[in-house]
């Protein structure tokens, strides 16, 4: 592909313009040329991450921080998805389909959400890897200022760790997750 | 009690070391395993550099969590309906890796149907864009569903994926 400097800007009439300078610091503004109503631009997390910590006076509380989708087009609302998750050449323990018990290694984790993802007001658990199956989280409006942002977070049902256990190496969980975007209707 | 006291007066010791393994899930691993022997796991897709200890309160292990997070924050512009005139021609792509981004990224477009690759990027710095190009795989006229998967890179170091779904049409 071919790529070059600068960048292109959104107008509120679904024109884009392309700022471009050269080498000798010379700016130029092109457009508008193309119209951009069917543009993606979203902001999302890429980093996984939860913590137990058992040993840190909190018990078996499960931690976990929120994660935000903020959707920047001003002409669509788009579709969220969770589309993959995996675990990764560092993982040591399971998570848990809904049979599962939890033990010292494994866990049951669950995505919920926390503002704007209508799809997952109820905890949705998740199984990784081949068990896998796409998770819809929900819409999330067009940018208008206010709106456009959609924020989730995980749950876990852990072990019950015992006070005094020993023997016990530190265990590390390691997975990614991706999401999936999808453009809805133009707003007028 | 009195051999669990001593335990603890070991943890800034400890925790220097962890600091220096700089890795954030090794640090409550180390702590757990070191001084109370619970297991314990956390979850990266990339090792941080780590200033948890053993004194953190709830709180702050949660705000630490949410500032990583927040840092892993990515964002991409791609336009979901491409178009192209013909297979070889050149189609609105509109792959823009924004200069606010902290990460370089590739994208791969593959056909829902098939799974076959029709276009792939190299690196895309923040700053960079592909507006114009032409598939790496011709396709006939016709509406195809697709998927681009969006590879955010810290350097050399893949840091995470996102994806969106396109509809590429081909004229004639």
């Amino acid at each position: 592909g071919k790529s070059g400097s600068g960048y292109f800007d959104v107008d509120k009439n679904g024109t884009y313009y392309i700022m471009a300078m050269d080498k000798a610091g010379n700016s130029a503004q092109y457009g508008p040329i193309l119209t951009s109503d069917t543009l993606i631009s979203v902001e999302m997390p890429t980093k996984m991450l939860f913590a137990v910590a058992p040993n840190l006076n909190h018990g078996t509380e499960f931690v976990a921080p929120e994660f935000e989708i903020k959707n920047k087009s001003a002409f669509r609302e788009i579709k969220v998805s969770m589309d993959a998750f995996n675990a990764g050449l560092n993982n040591q323990f399971t998570l848990l389909d809904a049979a599962g018990t939890p033990s010292e290694n494994s866990l049951k984790m669950y995505i919920k959400n926390v503002v704007g993802l209508s799809d997952i007001t109820q905890p949705v658990l998740i199984v990784p890897g081949a068990a896998f199956k796409e998770i819809p989280l929900g819409n999330i409006a067009r940018y208008n200022g206010t709106n456009g942002i959609g924020k989730f977070t995980f749950a876990g049902d852990t072990y019950e760790y015992p006070v005094g256990m020993s023997n016990m190496a530190p265990l590390r969980a390691d997975f990614t997750f991706r999401l999936k975007i999808m453009t809805g209707e133009v707003v007028a | 009690m009195g051999k669990h006291q001593a335990k603890r007066k070991k943890v800034p010791i400890v925790a220097v070391v962890v600091v220096v393994i700089a890795a954030v899930a090794v640090v409550i691993g180390v702590i757990s395993g070191w001084f109370t022997r619970l297991p314990e796991f956390f979850v990266d897709s990339a090792v941080q550099t780590g200033e948890l200890t053993a004194n953190m309160s709830k709180q702050e292990i949660e705000e630490y969590l949410q500032e990583t997070v927040d840092k892993s924050k990515f964002l991409f512009n791609i336009n979901a309906r491409p178009t192209f005139e013909n297979g070889t021609a050149e189609g609105d792509l509109l792959i823009q890796n924004p200069i606010e981004n902290a990460y370089g990224m590739k994208v791969t477009i593959t056909l829902d149907d098939t799974g076959e690759t029709v276009y792939q990027t190299d690196g895309i710095l923040p700053g960079q864009y592909i507006l114009m190009d032409k598939l790496d795989k011709p396709l006939s006229k016709g509406e195809y569903a697709a998927t681009a998967v969006l590879t955010a890179y810290d350097g050399d170091k893949e840091i995470g994926q996102s994806a969106a779904g396109l509809v590429i049409s081909v004229k004639a």
